[in-house]
């Protein structure tokens, strides 16, 4: 990292404690020097993406791909995203933005380019997005597309007339009928462009059986998320951190599809089961389950394993496996392209909207027997209008008997971050409210 | 009808015409097709924010972090029951979060207020697909007004109606050539142009084609306004020209760009109307942003537009992203520029002082 502005933000770091999470992590680290050098050396293309756009399709073609949430994440947990943020502000962009995926940005501005995580994002062939409820974000990917003298193409996403309650349950299936076929048409036709786009940068011709090859993997590696999801429910003592938890699904994540994701999601499952064989328990005393609603605390994710020794309180889950496994399994992969959109269809909804995304939180908070919710305010919230803790939400979630606390706290930016008064004050929650419940 | 009245006491046109058999329909959101409702014989009346912020019925449901007054105070107002009298509320794709809110409201039954909703969908990207599936949206809001009001709405229905919108169209532009002559100030022509939102048709027609002249003052420096959100108020207007400047423009679907072109009277009229909308309005979901701020920009060269205002309040969260570019665009035209962070309804003799300042700044360079 150059001189000056040094990290800001929390000072604890994450021990991490299973086997395969040095083989995920050394692998995504490999991956990314790969990927520069691919890009750089031998002037492949790789595109920027939005983490809830159809990566799958990319992965058809072999092209390598960095979702621009996760990269924002990555600068957040080295605690640098208050120098960049304040880059950001500089270029004219205000304080009052979503820092949520705002990073890359930053990062494709700043002329210090060996500062950002492993040197930088080097160019890329496009910048793919959505266009949806939160139409900043598309103004952002346009921003971010001329940072760097890039395309930019996004993908509409038309509105949904009705949120199903069971959609966790149901939508595997009965896409079709949840999502409605003309909605799943309308996003179909944007693919097509987004696959001509594809072949226009590679050459190659789009291969719908390879497409599918890669859908149905990426639907065995969820089922293995929902083994350990499961394991992690019923284990008498949780036997994985949440942070570890999160490295390892949002790294398996980014490459679903691959054989690599695939063997990793087993490799991952079979390890957990192992140590729920052998009644390894990440707080052998474990009394309290915590539930983190909302993106990834990435600028602390410490945060995660605080409470252990003080409380006997383990966060046991956050949106990312669940997502994975009940948003992202699509059956019936005849026709890919059509499985891929009922994903894209509904995900953002049953992320935010309530009553898609409270049924589904009650129901994880039951099935992982936890005591308490924690809230964080969600990546954009002030865009979405349905955070994951608006009133909705918390109101739901205190009906249904658990105890939930709203932590106002930027989940990427470390500047915004008070030790003391949040300690202190999830310290007091547990114990006036999670304690006494019991 | 007291046009200017209308602007104030917003329902009051459609009360009445309520009370005389007219079924109304309440619509949110820029991307909806009035001439549809009038097509289906019913008055079209927008739904939008209040200046009094006070939200309690939308404080029970939405935490602070959604802290936009139009988007809460236009949640509150109908959960209240302002707009209970309306037979059916058309909420357009791109503020599809506060239709799902009003039926999670009701579905924790607590919405008895709340009109029976309709989600209308017009994606405005340059994609081909958008046509199909927006004209398919279409017909489909037409079965439905069709259903609530009986009348069939056919192309003579249509026909006639966009005939009604063009005039009103118009009209409007009396309005905008009367700004741009100084016969009328800015704060004027926003009212008198937001009020076509409010009021019927011919009425509204009727009452722009009277005496509407004042005597603004002339001289005073031309400002356009390139909002972050629609003002549905004029408190930023009446915060600039107190300063002394007159507002010549807005890129906002609240005045200057509540107009446009006119509806093609040839060919299949469901098509032309959708048309027009598609390509026309300013919804915070056109993409790309060169085509949703082609307009501004060309604005920005305009010899009547002296400075440029961007009006981006603390509740903005969206419009930032593209700020950057549009000053860049401004400076390129030569025209100077002020950034207004205030809000204008909370804070309307701030906005006084910045631009008396950003004006004597102007006077002595």
């Amino acid at each position: 990292m150059s001189e000056s502005a040094p990290p800001v933000g929390a000072t604890q770091r994450v021990e991490n404690a299973l086997k395969c999470t040095d083989v995920i992590r050394s692998h995504q680290k490999k991956w990314f020097n790969e990927l520069r050098r691919r890009v750089i050396e031998d002037g492949e293309p790789y595109v920027i993406a939005e983490a809830v756009t159809p990566h799958e399709i990319l992965e058809s073609f072999d092209i390598p791909y960095v979702a621009n949430e996760w990269w924002s994440g990555l600068v957040a947990a080295r605690r640098q995203s208050g120098y960049y943020l304040d880059r950001l502000e500089r270029e004219g962009f205000h304080g009052g933005l979503p820092r949520y995926g705002a990073l890359a940005l930053a990062t494709a501005l700043d002329e210090d380019k060996e500062r950002a995580p492993w040197g930088g994002l080097p160019k890329p062939a496009f910048i793919l997005g959505n266009i949806n409820m939160s139409p900043g974000d598309c103004a952002r990917d346009e921003a971010l597309a001329h940072a760097f003298g890039a395309k930019e193409i996004a993908l509409p996403v038309p509105a949904l007339p009705t949120l199903s309650r069971t959609w966790f349950k149901d939508a595997k299936q009965g896409w079709e009928q949840i999502y409605g076929s003309a909605r799943i048409d309308r996003l179909v036709e944007s693919y097509r462009l987004l696959v001509r786009e594809c072949e226009a940068v590679t050459g190659r011709r789009f291969d719908a059986d390879k497409l599918r090859a890669i859908l149905d993997r990426a639907n065995q590696q969820e089922l293995y998320f929902e083994d350990v999801r499961q394991l992690i429910q019923k284990a008498p003592r949780t036997p994985v951190s949440l942070p570890e938890q999160l490295g390892n699904v949002m790294t398996i994540q980014w490459h679903r599809g691959s054989e690599w994701a695939l063997n990793a999601a087993k490799m991952f499952r079979d390890e957990i089961a192992e140590r729920v064989a052998a009644a390894v328990a990440l707080c052998p005393d474990e009394r309290y389950r915590l539930m983190w609603g909302g993106t990834g605390l990435w600028q602390n994710t410490a945060f995660y394993r605080a409470f252990e020794r003080s409380h006997q309180t383990v966060f046991v889950r956050s949106i990312y496996m669940s997502i994975a496994i009940d948003g992202y399994i699509r059956f019936g992969t005849s026709d890919p392209l059509r499985a891929l959109a009922s994903r894209y269809a509904g995900i953002m909804y049953e992320l935010r909207l309530p009553p898609a995304v409270t049924e589904w939180t009650i129901d994880e908070c039951r099935s992982h027997r936890v005591n308490g919710a924690v809230l964080g305010p969600g990546g954009s919230p002030h865009q979405h209008g349905a955070t994951t803790a608006s009133h909705f939400m918390v109101r739901a979630l205190e009906d249904a008997g658990i105890p939930t606390y709203v932590m106002e706290v930027d989940t990427v930016d470390g500047r915004a971050w008070n030790e003391e008064r949040i300690m202190a004050d999830v310290t007091n929650f547990i114990e006036r409210r999670v304690a006494r419940q019991g | 009808m007291d046009v200017l009245a209308a602007y104030r006491e917003r329902r009051a046109a459609a009360l009445a015409a309520k009370r005389g058999g007219v079924p109304a329909v309440g619509y949110i959101g820029p991307l909806m097709p009035a001439e549809f409702i009038l097509a289906a014989g019913a008055f079209p009346l927008l739904i939008d924010g209040d200046v009094d912020p006070s939200t309690p019925f939308t404080d029970k449901y939405l935490d602070h972090f959604v802290d936009d007054q139009r988007f809460r105070t236009t949640m509150d107002r109908v959960i209240r029951g302002d707009f209970a009298f309306v037979d059916l509320i058309v909420v357009a794709g791109c503020d599809e979060r506060i239709y799902h809110f009003f039926n999670e409201v009701r579905r924790l039954g607590e919405g008895e207020g709340i009109p029976p909703l309709y989600l209308y969908d017009i994606l405005q990207t340059s994609q081909d697909a958008d046509l199909d599936y927006g004209l398919e949206q279409s017909r489909a809001l037409c079965r439905r007004l069709r259903a609530l009001t009986g009348q069939k709405i056919d192309e003579a229905a249509l026909a006639k109606a966009i005939s009604v919108g063009n005039a009103r169209r118009h009209a409007m532009r009396r309005v905008a050539a009367m700004r741009g002559a100084e016969e009328m100030s800015g704060v004027q022509a926003l009212r008198l142009l937001s009020s076509s939102h409010f009021v019927e048709p011919e009425s509204y027609i009727k009452a722009l084609s009277g005496d509407l002249a004042e005597k603004p003052g002339g001289g005073r420096p031309g400002m356009l306004i390139v909002p972050a959100s629609p003002l549905f108020h004029d408190r930023l207007h009446l915060g600039i020209e107190a300063a002394g400047a007159r507002v010549v423009a807005e890129d906002d679907v609240f005045g200057s760009r509540a107009i446009g072109a006119d509806i093609a009277v040839n060919g299949d009229p469901l098509r032309a109307i959708f048309d027009k909308y598609h390509a026309e309005t300013p919804g915070p979901q056109v993409h790309p942003q060169s085509r949703r701020f082609a307009w501004a920009i060309e604005q920005f060269s305009a010899p009547h537009v002296d400075a440029v205002i961007f009006y981006v309040p603390p509740s903005d969260h969206s419009f930032g992203w593209s700020y950057p570019m549009l000053k860049a665009k401004a400076a390129a035209a030569g025209k100077r520029q002020l950034f207004l962070r205030q809000d204008a309804v909370a804070e309307s003799e701030s906005i006084t002082r910045a631009v008396a300042g950003f004006l004597a700044e102007g006077a002595s360079s």
